[in-house]
């Protein structure tokens, strides 16, 4: 048993100090620093490791805290000079302070993105932005010259797998309007889609998601919208058996409601009996047979509304002199 | 000291002359690359506008220095010293840059408080950054409910109940180019905390293709065929 003065080393490795001395001691690859074991009792059990005075009591207040925690690392009590507590309370008090506390340890905290830490990080990242283009300021210029909106989504997960196979789907959105087409090729590319057109925004969206990768998914999108375009300006021999029935919107010439209402005006000036067709040539010129036929028209392409009804009231009460 | 440049560095830089070959009988060196981190390319066609955007390719290479040498005698070996240089270098090139009008950022977390922390550092980011901010919402959350049995045998009208909550934060961001967005998004996402995931909606905006422009039966006579 003897008494050693106070000494601090450094030891790495395995301590193989005999069972008479530092019991404490054996099998432990730590920094120890041993201080003095002069107990007057000669104690083995009372050699306990001091623990320094904790970070916190020496920082100062202007200190550069994104060197304490320059990136994400768990809570340290002794490195946070914060009078934190959290966890449920104890009967009659408040929640466990921080010392050894597992529920700050568990949550994820974010003291290396201090608004300091965040704009010494944005100061090294500016450099590799680039400006968005002032001309581009409002959403109509923006479609004006980019038409085609493509929308893909990316996933950033944790688990088993980092994949997602949802991320493959890409929506190409482009507005009918912008694209070159005369009445004929619109009314074919509508008649293509299908319900991938919608009608109140004309915009016409292509989905894929046959393909396993998003960039093959986005080169079919476009090849079947340059399939479409061109399909639709192409005039098939087959088109000209197009029946009323296929016909998009409601059109006054030879219909029934044109040859009715030229039957009851000619029936009305059945007293000059000439020649039946430019007797009707002549009555189609009138402006009281035009504004019927705008108002037919319009009720039958846009529905029963107060307006259309009022309308075709007028235009029939005019044509036939009410 | 001069630094030697040695075979494996060499074919960073093209155009250099080879130096001549330097052998020792022991010689050890090591180069470590970083692999230079390429934007993706541009679809579609060129961008006008008054101030020409370009993309920006960053390489960041470094050179780890070989040791230094006496020629003089090969037996004994001096304490290498190490020099660790970094070069970084941002190319800029004239490729056009994406632009994307919406940059949707959707945050899932068990947490609420997580991701209002979270929200504050994006938000913070986006404003140093220089982007503009559009909606920050909070969208309703989820709530999946199990009821299970208590017991491990029988008991079947005793059960217990277990609950996971998502809640959602999103975060909108307009006129975003693609330069910009991917630094943004990647600072964002290397700072995510842990269990909480990210989803990520970009609606990119193109022109018109060339050969959408006009349709290619222009030049070609119509024929009277029958479609096949």
């Amino acid at each position: 048993m003897a008494s050693y003065s106070t000494k601090a080393f450094l030891i790495l490795g395995r301590i193989n100090i005999s069972r008479s001395r530092l019991q404490n001691a054996t099998n432990r690859a730590t920094y120890v620093s041993v201080l003095s074991m002069n107990s007057p009792t000669g104690n083995r059990a009372s050699c306990r490791y001091q623990v320094g005075v904790p970070r916190t009591e020496k920082m100062p207040v202007d200190q550069d805290w994104t060197a304490v925690y320059p990136s994400a690392a768990p809570f340290r009590p002794n490195a946070v000079p914060l009078p934190v507590r959290m966890g449920y309370p104890i009967k009659g008090g408040v929640a466990p302070d921080k010392k050894a506390n597992l529920e700050l340890i568990k949550i994820p905290n974010f003291l290396h993105l201090t608004p300091a830490a965040i704009k010494k990080h944005c100061e090294a990242l500016k450099p590799f932005c680039t400006e968005w283009p002032l001309a581009l300021d409002t959403d109509a210029k923006c479609d004006e010259h980019f038409p085609i909106k493509v929308q893909t989504t990316h996933f950033v997960s944790a688990g088993p797998s980092l994949r997602n196979p949802s991320a493959r789907i890409v929506h190409l959105k482009v507005k009918l309007s912008s694209l070159n087409l005369d009445d004929h090729a619109r009314k074919k590319m509508i008649k293509l889609v299908g319900s991938r057109y919608c009608k109140k925004t004309d915009i016409l969206t292509i989905t894929t998601d046959s393909c396993p990768l998003r960039k093959q998914n986005y080169d079919y999108a476009m090849y079947l919208l340059t399939v479409l375009y061109h399909e639709s300006w192409k005039i098939e021999g087959w088109e000209a058996e197009k029946t009323v029935a296929d016909m998009e919107e409601y059109s006054w010439e030879n219909s029934p409601s044109q040859r009715n209402l030229l039957d009851t005006l000619t029936r009305m000036k059945v007293v000059e009996e000439e020649g039946g067709e430019e007797v009707r040539q002549q009555l189609l010129g009138q402006a009281e047979v035009q504004e019927y036929k705008d108002s037919v028209t319009r009720l039958k392409n846009e529905g029963e509304n107060e307006d259309t009804l009022l309308q075709y009231k007028e235009a029939v009460k005019k044509v036939l002199k009410l | 000291m001069r630094p030697v440049h040695t075979k494996a560095t060499q074919w960073r830089r093209s155009g250099d002359s080879s130096p001549s070959a330097v052998s020792f009988s022991q010689q050890r060196h090591h180069v470590t690359r970083v692999p230079s981190h390429l934007p993706e390319g541009s679809h579609g066609g060129l961008l006008h506008s008054p101030k020409n955007t370009r993309l920006k390719q960053i390489e960041l290479f470094k050179h780890v220095l070989t040791f230094k040498f006496t020629a003089y005698s090969v037996k004994h070996f001096e304490i290498p010293c190490v020099r660790i240089v970094l070069y970084k270098c941002i190319t800029v090139t004239e490729e056009p840059d994406i632009l994307f009008q919406k940059v949707s950022v959707l945050v899932k977390g068990h947490d609420k408080s997580v991701l209002d922390s979270f929200e504050f550092f994006a938000t913070m980011a986006a404003k140093e950054l220089g982007l503009s901010l559009g909606k920050i919402f909070e969208p309703p959350k989820d709530i999946e409910r199990l009821t299970l049995l208590k017991s491990v045998h029988i008991f079947k009208k005793h059960r217990v109940q277990y609950e996971m909550r998502t809640h959602y934060r999103c975060i909108e961001l307009n006129h975003v180019t693609g330069c910009t967005g991917q630094v943004y998004l990647e600072y964002i996402q290397r700072n995510l905390p842990e269990g909480v995931a990210m989803e990520v909606t970009k609606t990119a905006m193109e022109k018109i293709p060339d050969h959408i422009l006009e349709p290619m039966w222009k030049d070609q006579p119509t024929e009277d065929k029958p479609g096949q």
